[in-house]
């Protein structure tokens, strides 16, 4: 037991030796990483960059492109038709009205006639009755008056025109010469009818015409002289034997009154139309959308019907373009007519061959179906007809002199390759292109300049002269004139332009429309557009000097295990550098609260052998060995972000030119080397 | 983050196996007058003709041998740093660290006849094994920046260890007039966990390579197995049930003699465990295909690919590295071999009560060869005590001393412990082994010098074979 307590107090001794809870334990291992290996060609730039591309041999371009650098000019920009117009006060009367033709008849025979006759003469002749012998003749003898009975069509009227005809049918057994006959209505005598011969079973006419007249119905007829020869030989006679009387209107028109109405058009005429323009004058039209607006009342007594015609115009089928407006009795109407796809020509008016075209106008009334209806000379169909949004979809004529202001669009080149550069550098043979898109068919010339603007605020214009843009000509309506300005240092200030590095350029000045007047027919088509573009092509063929370069990293290095702390630390760097730039490199430490906490600064590679022409011919390899002290050290692992900067210069110290090639490559491997100080136990 | 977790937990288990029986203890081993010596060499036969183990207590064997790392880098008196490098210098691959735990909770033998005996019990065994990579140890210490241009093997890093429940019935029959003793005994085998290493590759080459500076070769393949430590809910009860469900099953087999050459010198013999485990039941195989890859920095790829920031493309970066690593889970069965372990011994019983002994261990510990050669004193000081000295000369050192005794006959208690000497410094003590165990022994004979009773040989713990 003895032994065992000691063995136990000596274990005790030792256990207080070790101190496991206070122990410092800490490793510091030396940790070596690579942390960038970059193999990277000007190729690999130009693929990844949307403003890096390549010329055919090869050679780098920055190349900035927008096909609509601006909002593209409409069609409609140019030509706007009035919203509304037309005839806001249309009138058509009634006028004359045709009536149905009166149609009636009388029969007279030999007693009723003959009584009137001298008594010896009517004697024999009732004599022969029922028998045959020579009838005697006789001269100048009166037969008395016969009424018709009263059409049944017409009642009365104010006549306006026409004409009454009377048909005498003889059917007595003699020939008939000089027959006068006085026509009466209502006891007014409206004319004499004249048969200078009707030869017996044959039948004769006689007219009279008619004007500014009122009549009845009541017609009658008075024979005042009648002829004949008698016979030569016996003929048979009977005081029956008849005279058919048959009395009928002809194209009797009417200005008031009560008659039976057949079809008819009651009005007809035509009338100019003004699209009210300032400056435009259009001499064709296709409408794209738009029609006629109707509000028309009448108080005619039947139905009728307005058709309006355009003399000069056709729909889409060809035809004829009208409008056929159905209008109730004694009612109204509105409504609108589609004219979309019309084509109206609007230059037929000698007096004024533009903007103006021709309309006729028709009313036709539907028939009275026999009934009487009481027409009065006040009786029309008025209202208001209005064209209204007319659109066009294709319209020629010239579209006047106008000015469209570009001036405050602005063109963010947004160019990765230059946001990340400072300073100046000189291009050898920069060209910046206005590319055009012309499908409207007039004269534009630009009267604009560019004005670009740097992230300092430096301001450079560039100097751009005004240049007409290619334009459809008549016979080239719906092709799309494609065109380009080129401009470069000879016709403009273009090196100074770029070498500005512009971050923004602004438009100031505008587009002229026809800047020479009517120089010919402009046409347009809805559709119609004019786009204008930038292309930049800048060649990488540059001279710099000191060339700012700067990107951030947002990288925290801040370790937040209070175990770790590195002590040391050296970059190593080897650059093989197929560039034609030098590069000198700052690398700041910037805490969270923005704070340049601390930096160093290496050079870090130098340019690749260049030939005269500035193609890198052979690469530089430089080792470097960039060792931190402690301050900088604890500064890079407590940063919040890097803030890498470059002075970039082309070979000889910026004095020789350099042209970046596809083949130009670039390999940068990194590595980091930190002794770390591990505290296992830190609490 | 669930195979994280396992990984943890088994990592967390072995750890607590190794920890719980770290503590100061005697060791003695080579003692071979207490009735559980049979286990461990089937062809010794007790002398009781009938023994019972106290339940729960017929035995507990705990064994743990730290050839790694020594406490001393603790010292108050000393720099954590200059004493860790040390070590870290003085690493070897052969250096491991072996956690073994044996606890028989029942045993019984019955002499059937003066020539058989039959002897079963139930037991639970957990054993472990871990090598650390010197080079592993090296970069924690140095880091890569003083093995520039040189490969930094890691493979060596292995780990094995499963824990068990066994099922054994023993034979043991007397031949040649008693001069042959032979027996053999079967062990049907519940697998309860395991944790198995195979790492095939694993490297780290910091190269000089101009131009590029510091490129790393990272090279990396191998698989870990585990059973029975990814059921979520583990509990105790399902420990226990694991005992004997059998669902991962194994079998054992344990061989041995004893041949009484003469009066005075006899020679003994076993092969112990000769099996394996087969896991099927709450498996999990963490595979990485071996790979190699160079790590040389963020490259232009990953400046162009769009995917956002430069921090994105150095998370991207090291997602990629670490993909290397990330594993392939699958379900796979596999099987853990148990450690097979040999003792031969020569004795010489140069007077009535003491014997002395010369002993050949062998174990085969996952891999891991562990060889001794040991002398031992048996004195049989009385009919109710015996007591025995032992030293053990192993690979790696020189200085293992053990002692232990038993009291008593028909009610028996037996205690074992082993390296002694290391107790009074425990800066740098780092194996400690000690047995312990209870049993009533009824009709037995008093061991006599002409009928010597085998000594079982304990498990030294021996610097692996290189």
């Amino acid at each position: 037991m003895a032994i065992a307590f000691g063995l136990v107090l000596l274990y005790s001794c030792n256990r207080d030796q070790l101190d496991f809870s206070n122990a410092n334990v800490v490793l510091e291992p030396t940790i070596i990483a690579p942390i960038m290996s970059l193999e990277m060609n000007l190729e690999n730039m130009a693929e990844e960059l949307d403003d890096i591309s390549t010329d055919s041999s090869g050679n780098l371009l920055v190349y900035y492109r927008d096909n609509s650098a601006v909002p593209p000019l409409r069609a409609t920009d140019l030509l706007s038709l009035p919203p509304t117009f037309g005839i806001p006060n249309a009138q058509f009367p009634m006028g004359t009205v045709k009536v149905d033709p009166i149609d009636i008849n009388e029969n007279t025979n030999i007693s009723s006639v003959g009584s009137n006759w001298e008594p010896a003469l009517y004697a024999q002749v009732v004599a022969l009755n029922g028998g045959s012998g020579v009838f005697p003749g006789f001269t100048n003898e009166v037969g008395g008056i016969h009424t018709f009975p009263a059409p049944t069509n017409f009642s009365n009227g104010n006549v306006a025109n026409g004409f009454l005809q009377l048909e005498l049918t003889n059917q007595w057994p003699i020939d008939l010469q000089n027959v006068d006959v006085i026509l009466k209505e209502g006891g007014v005598v409206l004319g004499t009818f004249n048969f200078p011969a009707v030869s017996s079973g044959m039948s004769g006419t006689s007219s009279i015409s008619l004007s500014s007249l009122n009549m009845g119905n009541s017609f009658t007829i008075e024979v005042t002289s009648m002829s004949s020869g008698g016979s030569v030989v016996p003929v048979p006679v009977d005081l029956n034997d008849e005279l058919e009387w048959d009395l009928r209107s002809l194209a009797l028109e009417i200005n008031e009154g009560d008659a039976v109405l057949p079809d008819q058009t009651i009005f007809n005429s035509s009338s100019v139309v003004d699209i009210s323009l300032p400056d435009e004058e259009i001499s064709l039209l296709e409408l794209l959308e738009g029609g006629l607006e109707y509000d028309l009342t009448s108080n005619v007594p039947q139905p009728t019907m307005l058709v309006v015609t355009f003399i000069e115009g056709v729909d889409a089928s060809g035809d004829t373009l009208r409008v056929d407006i159905p209008i109730d009795k004694n009612g109204s109407t509105q409504g609108f007519a589609d004219l979309s796809n019309g084509v109206i020509r609007l230059d037929q008016n000698a007096s004024q061959p533009f903007n103006r075209f021709t309309l006729s106008f028709e009313v036709q009334v539907v028939n009275s179906d026999g009934q009487i209806e009481n027409i009065l000379n006040t009786q029309s169909v008025s209202g208001s007809l209005n064209f209204n949004d007319f659109e066009f979809k294709y319209v020629e004529g010239f579209f006047g002199s106008s000015v469209e202001d570009l001036t405050g669009n602005e063109l963010n080149l947004d160019l990765e390759f230059l946001d990340r550069l400072t300073g100046e550098f000189y291009l050898e043979d920069p060209i910046i292109k206005l590319l055009t898109d012309n499908a409207l068919g007039v004269p534009v010339r630009t009267n604009f300049d560019l004005i670009g603007t740097n992230k300092d605020g430096n301001v450079v214009p560039l100097n751009l002269q005004p240049n007409d843009i290619s334009y459809p000509t008549i016979s080239e309506v719906g092709v799309s004139k494609k065109d380009e300005v080129l401009i470069d240092r000879t016709t403009s200030n273009i090196v100074n332009f770029l070498g500005n590095i512009p971050e923004v350029m602004a438009f100031d000045g505008s587009i002229d429309i026809n800047p020479d007047g009517n120089t010919g027919t402009n046409f347009l088509t809805n559709t119609g557009r004019m786009y204008i573009g930038v292309e930049v092509n800048m060649g990488l063929n540059l001279r710099v000097d000191d060339l700012g370069w700067t990107d951030t990293l947002d990288l925290s290095l801040e370790l937040d295990n209070d175990q770790i702390e590195p002590k040391t630390l050296i970059l190593h760097g080897n650059v093989d550098n197929g560039f034609g730039l030098d590069a000198d490199f700052k690398l700041l430490m910037i805490s969270s609260a923005s704070e340049v906490m601390d930096s160093v600064e290496f050079n870090f590679m130098k340019a690749g052998v260049t030939d005269s022409d500035g193609f890198v011919i052979e690469s530089t390899f430089t080792e470097n060995r960039i060792e931190l002290n402690e301050s900088q050290t604890e500064s890079l692992f407590n940063t919040d972000r890097l803030v890498l900067s470059a002075k970039l210069n082309s070979p000889n110290d910026g004095v020789d030119n350099y042209v970046m090639n596809v083949t130009d490559f670039l390999k940068i491997y990194l590595a980091i080397e930190s002794k770390i100080q591990i505290n296992v136990n830190a609490n | 983050m669930k195979r994280k977790n396992t990984i943890r937990i088994v990592a967390l288990n072995m750890l607590l196996t190794t920890l719980a029986f770290a503590q100061p203890n005697q060791t003695l081993t080579n003692f071979y007058s207490v009735p559980q010596s049979t286990l461990l060499n089937p062809g010794l036969r007790p002398d009781a003709k009938l023994t019972i183990g106290i339940p729960g207590l017929t035995s507990i064997h705990s064994h743990v041998s730290n050839q790694i790392f020594d406490l001393s880098m603790f010292d108050k008196d000393k720099d954590f740093q200059t004493e860790f490098e040390g070590q870290v210098d003085d690493l070897t691959e052969s250096n491991f660290l072996q956690s073994n735990v044996d606890y028989d909770l029942l045993f019984v033998g019955i002499a059937l006849s003066p020539q058989s005996y039959i002897s079963f019990g139930a037991s639970y065994r957990a054993t472990a094994v871990v090598t650390l990579a010197p080079d592993l140890m090296k970069f924690l210490a140095y880091g890569n920046g003083s093995y520039v241009g040189e490969t930094l093997d890691w493979s060596p890093t292995q780990g094995t260890g499963h824990h068990y429940a066994f099922y054994h019935v023993g034979y043991n029959h007397t031949l040649l007039d008693g001069a042959l003793s032979v027996g053999a005994r079967v062990k049907l085998i519940s697998g309860m966990g395991s944790l198995q290493t195979d790492i095939d590759q694993l490297s780290v080459l910091t190269q000089t390579s101009s131009p590029e500076p510091y490129t790393v070769t990272l090279s990396a393949g191998g698989r870990i197995n585990t059973a029975g430590f990814s059921r979520d809910g583990l509990t105790a009860g399902d420990v226990i049930r694991d005992g004997y469900g059998f669902q991962n099953f194994g079998v054992g087999f344990d061989f041995g003699f004893r041949y009484q050459v003469s009066d005075k010198w006899s020679v003994t013999g076993s092969v112990n465990d000769l099996g394996s485990i087969n896991w099927k039941a709450g498996t999990e195989n963490y595979v990485v295909e071996n790979q190699t890859i160079d790590i040389s920095g963020i490259t232009y790829e990953l400046f162009t690919d769009d995917s956002g920031s430069f921090g994105d493309a150095v998370s991207s970066y090291f997602d990629s590295i670490g993909e290397l690593l990330d594993p392939d889970t699958l379900f796979d069965s596999f099987s853990t071999p148990l450690n097979r372990k040999i003792n031969i011994g020569v004795q010489w019983r140069f007077h009535e009560k003491h014997e002395l002994g010369v002993q050949f261990y062998n174990e085969d510990a996952f891999g891991v060869n562990i060889n001794a050669l040991g002398i031992s004193w048996y004195g049989d000081l009385a009919d109710w005590f015996q007591i025995k000295a032992q030293y053990t000369a192993y690979n790696s050192g020189f200085d293992n001393f053990g002692a232990g005794f038993a009291l008593g006959r028909a009610f028996q208690w037996h205690f074992m412990a082993d390296y002694l000497h290391g107790i009074p410094n425990i800066a740098t003590w780092n194996e400690f082994n000690f047995r312990t165990g209870f049993s009533i022994n009824l009709n037995g004979n008093k061991q006599t010098a002409a009928v010597p009773t085998e000594s079982p040989v304990e498990a030294p713990v021996q610097e692996s074979t290189p």
